[in-house]
């Protein structure tokens, strides 16, 4: 059959009617542009034309030419953006359920303090729950008999082992480990024989320890203040200090913030005893140290605004749901 | 320690209610509570051990005066005559009592009313007024520290002796609480060994002063802290005595004590003129105690200069005495002994907020601790419990179980060798509140004993239970199973594997695995025993792991392996298998094998014959991928590796094919 330049555009159009697909209208383009295509067999015919007509004949051509990239390059451009959306979405389709997890706001709080106090070089340390009297109290100037015994009371395994009842017994296990200077943070369980509804059985405690060459009180009262404002993330909050006692500090301090209008204890700190630091044969003319330890529990219900202690350890999934957000971890 | 304020207002002029509370907390004296009561104050003081020359109305004043730059009016007492001669003391052993003082009064009248003024003051004090030589004998305890015990001297057999109790006797306490008290236990006794006190701790009942008493041996001793706190806590017994001289009684103040009831009782009854008995005997505790002053320390440990003479006057005028660079400690202050303690003192006196705060020089940053398996399987959808480590049992088979000695209740009394039990009570308590589908993980220690070591590993445990989405579409919900469990260990620790476990504490052996990572065996998964679930009154299946990890940071570094260009081929194969089969330790074999281009093998379905309605036969298809990284397979290549798998399969697995 022989194929008129004029017929190309209606043909062309006809096959881009029921091209779907890119590849295609490759096939098309070929078939019409290509080697061998339509266009260029007119083209090569061209020398077959009276020399008179040649010239509009061969313009006429280049015209259909255009033409021809023009649909071409429309229907390619079309098929680039095809729509898939035919169907309707169902929009009141629900969220698929996937399981919230969540982090127990112990470990959240654990987290926040170790962050606060790692931006000072403090290392997180662990030791053992179950310790001797020795590394409990005997090294941290606790004798026995004494009545600050009265302030822990122990569970007793046996054989003389013991569950530690703060995590100060780690500034020990430290302090052997690696000598002076050093700012060790210790997270864990503690125990106390005591059991009601501001006592839980096991706790959690937070032990910081810094011990350096020219570390003193005014130190600590900064690291401290520092703390808190960034745990609360307000440096409005007011605190104070005042004495207190541990046998493995001196001066021993308490540390308050002023909460509902109220003095609330926070923490307990001190200047390390000199008696500790000769019981792990740091040398107590050369270095200083200071020491705090924190109830996590305590953090923790000051921050979350919780209200019973029991609640930590139920294990109440409504409870744990409520901190699902992990940007707090 | 409760103090009416009226009667510390007698020792420091000018003292004000709403300075006091801030004053007493400056000093390291904890006001717990203030209360009004009938015109008066009554402040609760919490005292730190250490400060046991504050347990009186005299004492607390006295820091209080310091503090204030003030002056202490001292109560008024007796003028009395010290006698060598002594009647009615045998034996005092020196390593209970290095100092004893007695005065003897005689016909008393015990019956006659105690004074208004004294029985209130002590109800104000939670004491409870019983006659009047007790009361007298309170009142003076609270005033000036000192405790001290009225013998009935007509019950007294013959002297009395400070020593260790000769033999095991019963002893009726004033409490009318009876005692087994063994030989060597510092006693109080009589010429037949009766026992009349335990010093310092407790007098008898027998020898306590009634309304009937005419002749008593009014007792007024130090006693060693180390002595009456033994014996205080080996009975369980603490009274207002043992409290005070555990923490230290002022080792000069006896003889004021007595002279001080004398000077209260001339003025109620008519009696003989003040002749105290003294017996005193060397002690190092009772030394006046004294060392070299450095007054260096105090800028070194407080971070502020005060100069030598503030410093000087502030200790001078708690009482401090210096004699050249000498200090000495006066006789009240047990808890001083050295600068370090001095540094307290002073630093309590400025008050700590006068302290100046100086920034801690930074270190480097070290990095926070990573919590990646928590971080996890929080991801995944567990929640993070926390339960106590002690729990009711342990279901090992060893006996050495680690016990508490003095649990606080029997279901808190061992040491937990695994997490499970606790997390099957969270399971309990949470499913009998109406929660169908649970999923929390623990992590923590438990704890073994395995031979005189104590162990404690890091575990980190998992249960699954109930619906895997609950709130889903109804179609798209289904129960939790091992294949969950598998995905979040897989998730939380690639390239650890799973082999048939055959021995297993929580777990049920044949509906369980081992966990293996890097060959070694770092726990179990699968479904708990029911007879363990059982006790929690779960009723149906909970699945869980139990991870050590410990086991779990044993890191390699990843090294990039080359990506193929070319196309890989998929191949299904379905074999006839029963499930005992073990079908994935056949796969882990297959992938030994080197077939040419097998890139992967992986379990593609699993579908039951229900024709042939063995619930344990399966078909199981396989998916094997074939790809080279030289060039694009072609069918040639491809069957070859196919047969090969297949006869394989056949030959040395025994399994059937399933023939298309």
């Amino acid at each position: 059959m022989k194929i008129n330049h004029t017929d190309l555009e209606g043909l062309l159009k006809k096959d881009l009617l029921v091209c779907k697909r890119e590849h295609d209208l490759q096939l098309i383009k070929s078939k019409f542009l290509g080697k061998k295509g339509y266009l260029t067999t007119l083209f090569s015919s061209l020398k077959d034309v009276p020399p008179e007509d040649r010239k509009s004949y061969g313009a006429s051509l280049n015209k259909v030419k255009d033409v021809l990239n023009l649909l071409l390059n429309k229907k390619l451009k079309e098929l680039k953006s095809i729509n898939f959306n035919s169907e309707r979405v169902d929009l009141d389709l629900p969220a698929r359920h996937y399981q919230t997890g969540s982090h127990h706001p112990i470990s959240l709080v654990i987290r926040r303090i170790e962050k606060i106090f790692s931006e000072f070089g403090f290392e997180i340390h662990d030791g053992p729950e179950i310790e001797t009297e020795h590394y409990n109290f005997e090294a941290l100037n606790i004798a026995e008999n004494h009545p600050a015994r009265d302030m822990h009371d122990t569970f007793y395994l046996n054989n003389n082992f013991l569950l530690r009842t703060h995590t100060s017994s780690v500034q020990i296990h430290a302090m052997e480990k690696s000598s002076a200077p050093l700012r060790v943070l210790a997270p864990g369980r503690v125990y106390r024989c005591d059991s009601d509804p501001t006592h839980s059985p096991m706790f959690h405690q937070i032990e910081g320890l810094c011990v350096d060459k020219d570390i003193n009180f005014s130190h600590l009262k900064w690291l401290l203040n520092d703390f808190i404002y960034k745990f609360f993330e307000s440096k409005k909050i007011k605190t104070r200090f005042r004495p207190s006692y541990f046998p493995f500090t001196e001066p021993s301090a308490e540390m308050d913030i002023m909460f509902n209008g109220k003095w609330l204890e926070v923490l307990g700190c001190g200047m390390v005893h000199p008696n500790v630091l000769k019981n792990v044969n740091i040398n107590p003319k050369k270095y200083s140290g200071l020491a705090f330890g924190l109830g996590i529990e305590r953090f923790a219900m000051l921050a979350y605004k919780i209200n019973d202690l029991r609640i930590f350890f139920e294990n109440d999934t409504n409870f744990l749901d409520q901190f699902k957000d992990l940007r707090e971890s | 320690m409760k103090i009416s304020k009226i009667w510390m207002s007698e020792f420091i002029s000018n003292l004000k209610i709403h300075n006091l509370e801030h004053e007493l907390t400056q000093l390291g004296l904890e006001v717990d509570t203030v209360k009004k009561q009938k015109g008066d104050y009554i402040i609760d003081i919490e005292f730190t051990p250490n400060r046991g020359d504050c347990l009186s109305i005299y004492g607390t004043s006295r820091d209080l005066a310091a503090f204030k730059n003030k002056k202490i009016k001292i109560p008024s007492e007796s003028k009395y005559r010290i006698q060598k001669h002594n009647k009615f003391i045998n034996k005092i052993s020196s390593d209970i009592c290095p100092e004893y003082r007695y005065m003897i009064l005689k016909n008393i009248n015990s019956k006659i009313n105690t004074p208004k003024y004294i029985k209130d003051r002590l109800i104000k004090s939670d004491i409870s007024p019983v006659n009047i030589i007790v009361d007298i004998s309170n009142y003076v305890m609270m005033e000036i520290g000192q405790p001290t015990h009225a013998f009935d001297l007509d019950k007294l057999n013959g002297q009395l002796s400070i020593i260790k109790n000769k033999k095991n006797q019963t002893f009726l306490g004033l409490n009318d609480k009876e005692y087994k008290i063994e030989k060597g236990i510092p006693v109080i006794a009589d010429d037949l060994g009766v026992i009349h006190a335990l010093p310092g701790v407790i007098g008898s009942k027998i020898s306590s002063v009634t309304a009937n008493t005419t002749n008593i041996l009014f007792e007024s001793a130090f006693f060693l802290p180390d002595v009456v706190r033994s014996i205080s806590s080996k009975y369980r017994i603490q009274t207002d005595s043992s409290y005070r001289f555990e923490r230290g009684v002022d080792f000069n103040s006896q003889e004021f004590a007595l002279s001080r009831i004398h000077n209260i009782l001339s003025s109620i009854l008519d009696i003989e003129k003040c002749m105290l008995t003294k017996i005193s005997q060397k002690h190092t505790v009772t030394k006046v105690k004294s060392f070299k002053f450095d007054h260096k320390l105090f800028g070194r440990i407080l971070g502020i200069e005060l100069g030598q003479t503030k410093i000087k006057n502030i200790l001078r005028n708690l009482g401090f005495v210096f004699k050249s660079d000498i200090i000495i400690i006066p006789s009240h202050r047990f808890d001083i002994s050295t600068n370090y303690d001095l540094v307290e003192e002073v630093s309590r006196m400025i008050g700590y907020d006068n302290i100046p705060e100086t920034p801690l020089l930074a270190s480097v940053n070290t990095e926070s601790k990573k919590n990646y398996f928590n971080d996890r399987l929080v991801t995944l959808g567990y929640k993070e419990a926390i339960n106590f480590t002690f729990i009711q049992k342990n279901y090992s088979r060893h006996k050495s179980n680690l016990e508490l000695q003095n649990p606080i209740s029997k279901d808190k009394s061992v040491m937990r060798e695994s997490l499970i039990p606790g997390l099957l009570k969270n399971i309990q308590y949470n499913f009998n509140r109406q929660n169908k589908s649970i999923m929390l993980f623990e992590a923590g220690k438990v704890y073994t004993k395995p031979s005189t070591k104590i162990i404690e590993s890091n575990t980190i445990s998992g249960v699954l239970y109930g619906l895997r989405s609950p709130y889903d579409l109804v179609k798209n919900q289904y129960l939790a199973g091992i294949g969950d469990l598998k995905a979040d260990i897989l998730s939380l620790l690639p390239g650890s594997t799973f082999d048939k476990n055959n021995d297993s504490i929580y777990f049920d052996e044949k509906n369980s695995l081992k966990v293996l990572f890097n060959k070694k065996n770092i726990g179990e998964c699968g479904l708990i025993k029911s007879g363990c679930a059982n006790d929690f009154d779960i009723k149906s299946p909970v699945y869980a792991f139990e991870l050590n990890l410990d086991d779990m940071h044993d890191l390699k570094q990843t090294s990039f392996s080359n990506i193929s260009q070319y196309p890989a081929v998929y191949k299904d194969i379905t074999l006839i298998t029963n499930i005992d089969d073990n079908l994935s330790k056949i796969i882990k074999s297959i992938r030994k094998n080197n077939y040419k281009y097998m890139k992967s093998i992986r379990i593609k379905d699993i579908f039951i014959d229900k024709d042939k309605l063995q619930l344990e036969n399966r078909n199981v298809t396989l998916e094997i991928c074939l790809q080279s990284d030289m060039k694009t397979l072609n069918d040639d290549e491809i069957n070859t590796d196919i047969q090969s798998l297949i006869a394989d399969i056949k030959e040395r697995y025994k399994l059937k094919i399933q023939e298309l």
